[in-house]
């Protein structure tokens, strides 16, 4: 019998203590959202994946292998897709006809001469991991292992429309795309991903025994070809293919039913990056495998048996667009300025910023390995505080007189409301801060320029003896804001409880008749690098609009 | 109900959905809040969890499954929305407002200060682990199950997370004095 001091008994009592309600504004943003928002046919959910125990690779410089042959010879040509495989054990060619002697299909055709790139960084147009709806003339690198095992290979392609949606699972980086144009279209995707075992029960996946799979291209292969839970067509790959690849159609049963299976799910296999299962009865995946740095990497297309030709045409394109690269070693020349995307690892280069709450645009060269939050903000990869550094664009409507006590300024939803008037130019936020009693000054204000427009720089740092333990309660009564600013972003100006050491550089500027306010929030320990790099960002400011 | 609800808002009806929300959003908060131990964060991975839910909707297959789905989904919400909040808010200490009554008889505040350091030193992996275990309840091969994680993944995360909430109950329990010491 447990005593009440028993650890366990404390622990539960602990985790018993805490909020058990979402409020009612909570339900009514996602309605408001979903409002706005279609559904879609998606091949998540995905399992959290499980990570393989493969050897890391050690990379010793980049280099770029040419996949493009595989994705024209393992996607059938007028063949397979958009009418019902015939499941077969007996290996048959990539195209169609003689066996190890493809033949000339009506497909676009293929590159047969691969090549190894010198390369593996962006060029002007890359961008990485993407998100939302691809664009087509664009080369995009997902990093479908980046968020599990650390950066290891890259993935390059492109789309032929603005057909394709990237498919990421919250929380990680892209590893597949999926169809979401007009045609009524599902189970249609590509994807990149390791696969370390397969189910021995592809319907009873979460309890069935797993198949442990050896590390080669052969020994996937083989256990594919073993496995009783689905059919499967091996391709015959060219003898030119410059590395050890092997292609494989598998097809899953026509009479499947999912309703009994795990999670209303069939799963064949368990890896990292692409999880995806049997999107339906006769789903076909393309499955190509190659070894590359002492890894094996498939990439996959899966359609279904109704997939119409031009989707199929489209999915063929993308395959034949896809390279792997090994993740650089060095830092990559520097792209393009590329939309600064919601959230990720940067490469080194110029990002546009849209400055919320106007309709200024600018770019800043970017460090590589400095991660993009929101959208708007950027700080160096794994940033923490104390000693973190964070740059930002805010437009800046006001102030507060006391911005401990703030609470009874809000209007509980959206902008915070300033109650000190401020004047629409740059000089006039200049003056009201150096008049304040809610920041000191520590420096500046001093002449300067945002991009080529004038304005003025100054550092400011939260006022001494402030305790913002004694600041009004945000949200739930739980911790303490402080509310320097207000305008559209300015929960990205709010400070919660322990920051008190907190300082800012802010260059204020007239931007086309908009007061742009560009930060550096940092603190006294922030790294003198880090902050060179802020301060270097804010150098190579250009503005667009 | 669930069920009927659920098979409504796979047909695109947002009525259905947004009381299929009412239904689970609770339970959702109390266990994104328990994971990262901060209501702003807890309640954006709610609406994050619940929005990423209604657009793969259609990806579910068995209407009963919905809950363990979700529950997966706003896993992985806490866990992005932890990454996210770094740089914004620095080890916001956590006022134990709500509940308190229920556990004030068996929690001293030195048991639960220190409780809330260890638990915050975990990682989220773990914290995920121990809150749908000891907190929703959950057998752990259901809580493997439900984190799409092997069984014997989520048994260690549970014995190390286990571990470390004891060790720091036991080390304040041998330090009396420093830790009277820590309040005043």
């Amino acid at each position: 019998m447990k005593s009440q001091r028993d650890p366990d008994v404390l622990i539960r009592a602990f985790l018993e203590d805490g909020i058990t309600e979402l409020p009612d504004r909570s339900y009514d943003v996602v309605r408001s959202t979903i409002d706005h928002t279609r559904q879609r046919f998606d091949f998540g959910p995905w399992r959290e994946q499980q990570v393989a125990n493969f050897a890391k690779f050690a990379l010793a410089a980049a280099a770029v292998v040419l996949v493009a042959v595989i994705g024209s010879r393992f996607l059938p040509g007028n063949q397979g897709i958009g009418g019902q495989p015939t499941p077969t054990s007996t290996p048959v060619p990539g195209n169609q006809g003689i066996s190890g002697q493809p033949t000339p299909t009506s497909t676009p055709a293929p590159t047969t001469a691969p090549s190894t790139a010198p390369t593996a960084a962006p060029s002007p147009t890359d961008i990485v991991d993407p998100s939302g709806r691809l664009q087509p003339g664009i080369t995009y690198v997902a990093l479908p292992f980046d968020s599990i095992s650390g950066m290891d290979a890259e993935f390059r392609f492109e789309v032929p429309s603005a057909n394709w949606d990237a498919h990421r699972d919250p929380g990680t980086t892209m590893h597949g795309m999926e169809y979401a144009g007009s045609q009524d279209v599902d189970g249609v995707g590509v994807g990149f991903l390791k696969v370390d075992s397969l189910n021995s029960d592809a319907c009873h996946w979460t309890t069935d025994e797993d198949i442990e799979i050896g590390p080669t291209a052969n020994d996937l292969m083989e256990a594919l070809r073993s496995s009783d839970q689905f059919e499967t067509q091996e391709v015959i790959m060219p003898d030119t293919v410059p590395f050890e690849t092997r292609s494989i159609r598998v097809i899953m049963p026509n009479s499947l039913d999912v309703t009994a299976c795990d999670d209303g799910e069939y799963h064949i296999w368990n890896g990292e990056g692409f999880d995806i299962y049997a999107q339906g009865p006769s789903n076909l995946w393309q499955v190509s495998i190659f070894e590359q740095w002492g890894e094996r990497y498939i990439v996959m297309g899966s359609s279904m048996p109704d997939t119409p030709d031009e989707v199929l045409v489209e999915l063929r394109e993308i395959l034949r667009s896809v390279r792997i690269d090994a993740a650089p070693t060095e830092a990559p020349s520097p792209p393009a300025a590329a939309p600064l995307p919601d959230e990720g690892t940067l490469v080194e280069g110029a990002y546009i910023f849209e400055v919320e709450g106007s309709s200024v645009s600018l770019s800043a060269m970017v460090p590589g390995g400095w991660r993009a939050e929101f959208g708007t903000v950027i700080g160096p990869n794994g940033w923490q505080e104390p000693g973190g550094v964070t740059v930002g664009f805010v437009v800046v409507d006001g102030l507060l007189k006391d911005p401990c006590h703030w609470s009874r300024l809000t209007n509980g939803e959206g902008d915070q409301l300033g109650d000190v008037p401020v004047g629409p130019a740059a000089i006039d936020l200049v003056n009201a801060l150096v008049a304040s009693s809610a920041f000191t000054t520590t420096e500046g204000p001093n002449p300067a320029t945002l991009g080529s427009y004038p304005g003025y720089a100054m550092e400011i740092q939260l006022p001494d003896g402030l305790d913002l333990m004694e600041c009004d309660l945000g949200d739930f009564g739980l911790h303490h804001h402080y509310l320097g600013f207000s305008g559209p972003r300015a929960a990205a100006l709010k400070y919660a409880e322990d920051r008190e050491a907190l300082q800012q550089d802010l260059v204020i500027a007239d931007v086309s008749g908009t007061r742009v306010v560009a930060y550096i929030h940092r603190f006294p320990d922030t790294p003198d690098a880090d902050l060179d790099a802020a301060r270097a960002i804010l150098e190579s400011v250009e503005v667009w609009r | 109900v669930q069920r009927a609800l659920v098979d409504q808002a796979k047909r695109g009806d947002r009525e259905a959905f947004d009381a299929l929300a009412r239904v689970v959003g609770d339970r959702c908060m109390a266990i994104a809040f328990r994971i990262l131990r901060d209501a702003d964060r807890a309640d954006d991975a709610v609406q994050a969890a619940l929005i990423t839910a209604w657009r793969q909707l259609r990806s579910l297959r068995d209407p009963d499954a919905f809950e363990p789905w979700l529950h997966r989904i706003l896993t992985h919400e806490c866990y992005a929305e932890a990454r996210r909040g770094r740089h914004m808010r620095a080890d916001v200490r956590v006022l134990p407002i709500h509940g308190q009554a229920e556990s004030a008889d068996i929690l001293t505040v030195n048991d639960r200060d220190q409780l809330e350091r260890a638990f915050r030193r975990l990682t989220l992996e773990q914290r995920a682990v121990l809150v749908f275990h000891h907190y929703a309840g959950l057998a752990l091969p259901e809580v493997a199950q439900r984190l799409g994680i092997p069984l014997g993944t989520a048994k260690s995360r549970l014995h190390h997370a286990t571990a470390a909430l004891r060790a720091s109950l036991e080390a304040d329990a041998r330090m009396p004095s420093l830790s009277q010491e820590r309040l005043a």
